[in-house]
């Protein structure tokens, strides 16, 4: 296998930072730089010798869809192909990805060919309903596809979405196999409800957050006259937010939880160390980026970003952290709920070095995730709590507690006994 | 019961300044008046409001009664009438209050009620070496002052003045008020505490219906707001945060 990291830092090292803050806190999402793409993500490209699979035509399992954002209300859109059968349905399925490092994740979504016709986000083509029927298949359905011209080899990176692979424009598509649809979604999709209500039903129904996303991308959901494509990157921290404001709702009918719990995980150089506190909802987050990660270049310390939601929830978007943001909360909520418990939680996530380039937030919700899935240890005062994640976190806690709003916050009963 | 009020602000304010803080509550609906006691969901802010029979211009009470309150839903009918209305709260039992604001034309709302989970409420008794008598504007102000630079307050008080300060990377703001322009000053020793403003700044929107305001607090403990208006009795106590450095 080449070695896509070498590449990577190599790149990397060649790079002049735009600015200093400005990039950690856009990390290539709002472009707060002002240039019509990001600079800095545009040097990731790497090459690879996977270039002879590429064709005119090609015939493969697409496990799922893209739709782009840029040109909004009209974006490019239609289905990833697999060039590896045997790896297509794990390809697009972040949840099956814990573990894969920096190279694997590489390889597996270089083997998926993006190709892309524009089209209106309300439009109803031929290519689009053939695209929602892909999106909506639990199995990877055989496509036919012809290009303007040969895709050639590349793969790109995003903070939100996948890597992506090669790409390129549709001059014909059909699909050549069957859709595997469930029953369940083809009701929700056709019942008049709301988007938000719809992607509850399904992930109620017990349906992944990666297969919501996917639906909810595809333009399926919502009453006939709003529904639309929801461009991938959107799809993903608007799927994160509606279920995660679900389970808060859920959660606060949920007897508090008895004792400070610490949960704690490390995948792909970033480090979570999770603090459930006995008191009713609330969240906050940090983020701690260590100098020389691609958002980071030009700092000499690690810089601590920071976000904080009360009892009665946010109304203004997380700009601090963005969609990483919305994915750990969900991460928590979800393990919280199956619990049937509610909790208070602080975030720590530490970013290391090591964390080369951005392979999408499902890191951050798989990292979360694969934390929360673990025994946790149990205190009975914050104190505690607190000794013990400081041992395993790089920067020093006096630095998150001048930050922290929850855990400076007293409560009336701490005064109880004075 | 049946509650009629013509000093409407009274309760507008009241449950203005309280429905942000907390979600739901009781109001305990008996002879002697209309009394809330509600600790929010975070348990870091207690309210005690009591509005006494002769606040209205007709109070009629044959049975104690708990009328359980989504209080966002309760503020938002109370923002619909206007100074110069007419206010008439009435329930036959648990289950639903009528509101009737009644000046050119008669408007009838019927809020639902809720249950609510009676929770234990304890309180810590306190010595405050600082207590200190404001007219209420001046509160107000300082907190939107720090406002602009932080979410934290710092109340700090020597022998002479009264300062309200907010440090943030946007600047800092010190507001001092003179011992001889307080109504009343009482220091026992210099102290100050640290407060979330998202909280002071609810509590504040009280501030019309009370002359003047007691404001008490020590060394990192609770700080009491004492609204002191006729017939009215609103307090409200809050958990410091803890300073760091």
């Amino acid at each position: 296998m080449p070695d896509y990291k070498c590449q990577i830092v190599k790149a990397i090292n060649k790079l002049r930072p735009m600015s200093k803050e400005v990039c950690l806190r856009c990390k290539s999402s709002r472009l707060l730089c002002g240039r019509p793409s990001c600079p800095l993500l545009a040097k990731l490209k790497i090459q690879s010798p996977l270039e002879d699979k590429l064709k005119e035509d090609i015939y493969g399992p697409s496990p799922g869809i893209f739709v782009g954002h840029r040109g909004y209300p009209d974006v490019f859109i239609g289905p990833l192909t697999s060039l590896e059968p045997e790896l297509a349905e794990i390809s697009d399925n972040p949840n099956r990805w814990y573990g894969f490092d920096f190279n694997e994740i590489i390889k597996l979504r270089s083997t998926l060919v993006r190709s892309k016709s524009r089209q209106n986000v309300k439009e109803k083509t031929r290519l689009v309903e053939k695209s929602q029927e892909i999106a909506l298949s639990l199995k990877p359905t055989y496509t036919e596809i012809s290009f303007e011209r040969k895709p050639s080899f590349s793969v790109s990176f995003s903070t939100l979405s996948q890597p992506q692979g090669p790409v390129g424009l549709i001059k014909k598509f059909d699909i050549a196999g069957n859709t595997k649809i469930p029953e369940k979604v083809d009701s929700v999709v056709g019942d008049e409800i709301s988007s938000t209500e719809a992607a509850m039903l399904l992930f109620k129904s017990g349906y992944d957050v990666y297969y919501v996303t996917k639906v909810l991308s595809s333009g399926v959901l919502g009453r006939e006259d709003r529904k639309k494509l929801v461009p991938t990157r959107w799809s993903i921290t608007a799927t994160d937010d509606i279920l995660g404001k679900a389970m808060i709702n859920e959660i606060k009918d949920y007897p508090v939880i008895n004792e400070y719990r610490v949960y704690s995980n490390t995948y792909l150089d970033n480090h979570f160390e999770i603090l459930l506190l006995p008191r009713k909802w609330e969240y906050e987050q940090f983020e701690a980026w260590a100098p020389n990660t691609l958002w980071t270049l030009a700092m000499e310390k690690p810089a601590i970003n920071y976000e904080y939601e009360g009892y009665h929830g946010r109304s203004n978007y997380a700009e601090q952290e963005g969609g990483g943001y919305y994915a750990a909360r969900f991460g928590v909520l979800e393990a919280i709920a199956k619990l049937r418990k509610q909790a208070c939680a602080v975030v720590f996530r530490e970013i290391y070095e090591g964390y080369i380039m951005p392979v999408g937030v499902w890191e951050v919700r798989e990292n979360v995730r694969k934390a929360m899935a673990s025994e946790p240890y149990k205190y009975n005062t914050l104190n505690e709590a607190l000794n013990s994640i400081s041992k395993r976190l790089k920067i020093p806690m006096n630095e998150y507690l001048t930050r922290t709003r929850i855990l400076r916050q007293r409560r009336l009963e701490d005064f109880l006994n004075v | 019961m049946r509650a009629a009020l013509e000093e409407i602000k009274i309760l507008k304010s009241s449950i203005d300044a309280i429905s942000n803080i907390i979600d739901e509550a009781g109001i305990i609906v008996s002879k002697e008046g209309m009394t809330l006691r509600a600790m929010d969901p975070a348990h870091v802010a207690f309210v005690d409001l009591q509005i006494t029979k002769d606040a209205f211009s007709d109070y009629k009470v044959e049975e104690k009664l708990t009328l359980g309150l989504d209080l966002d839903r309760f503020n938002t009918i109370l923002k619909r009438a206007g100074s110069s209305d007419k206010l008439t709260l009435s329930a036959n039992d648990e289950t639903t209050m009528n509101i009737e604001i009644k000046n050119s034309s008669t408007r009838r709302f019927e809020l639902p009620l809720i249950d609510i989970s009676e929770e234990e409420i304890k309180l810590p008794s306190l010595d405050f070496p600082a207590e200190i008598e404001l007219d209420p504007k001046v509160l107000l102000e300082g907190i939107k002052d720090a406002e602009i630079v932080s979410d934290n307050i710092i109340f700090k008080v020597d022998e002479n003045n009264l300062y309200l300060e907010a440090k943030g990377d946007l600047g800092n703001v010190k507001v001092k008020v003179d011992k001889d322009k307080a109504i009343t000053f009482r220091v026992d020793s210099p102290c100050n505490s640290m407060f979330s403003i998202e909280y002071l700044k609810d509590m504040v929107k009280a501030s019309d219906i009370a002359k003047s305001v007691k404001v008490y607090f020590g060394k990192d403990i609770p700080l009491k707001l004492e609204f002191i208006a006729p017939e009215v009795r609103l307090n409200f106590l809050i958990a410091p945060r803890v300073e760091s450095e």
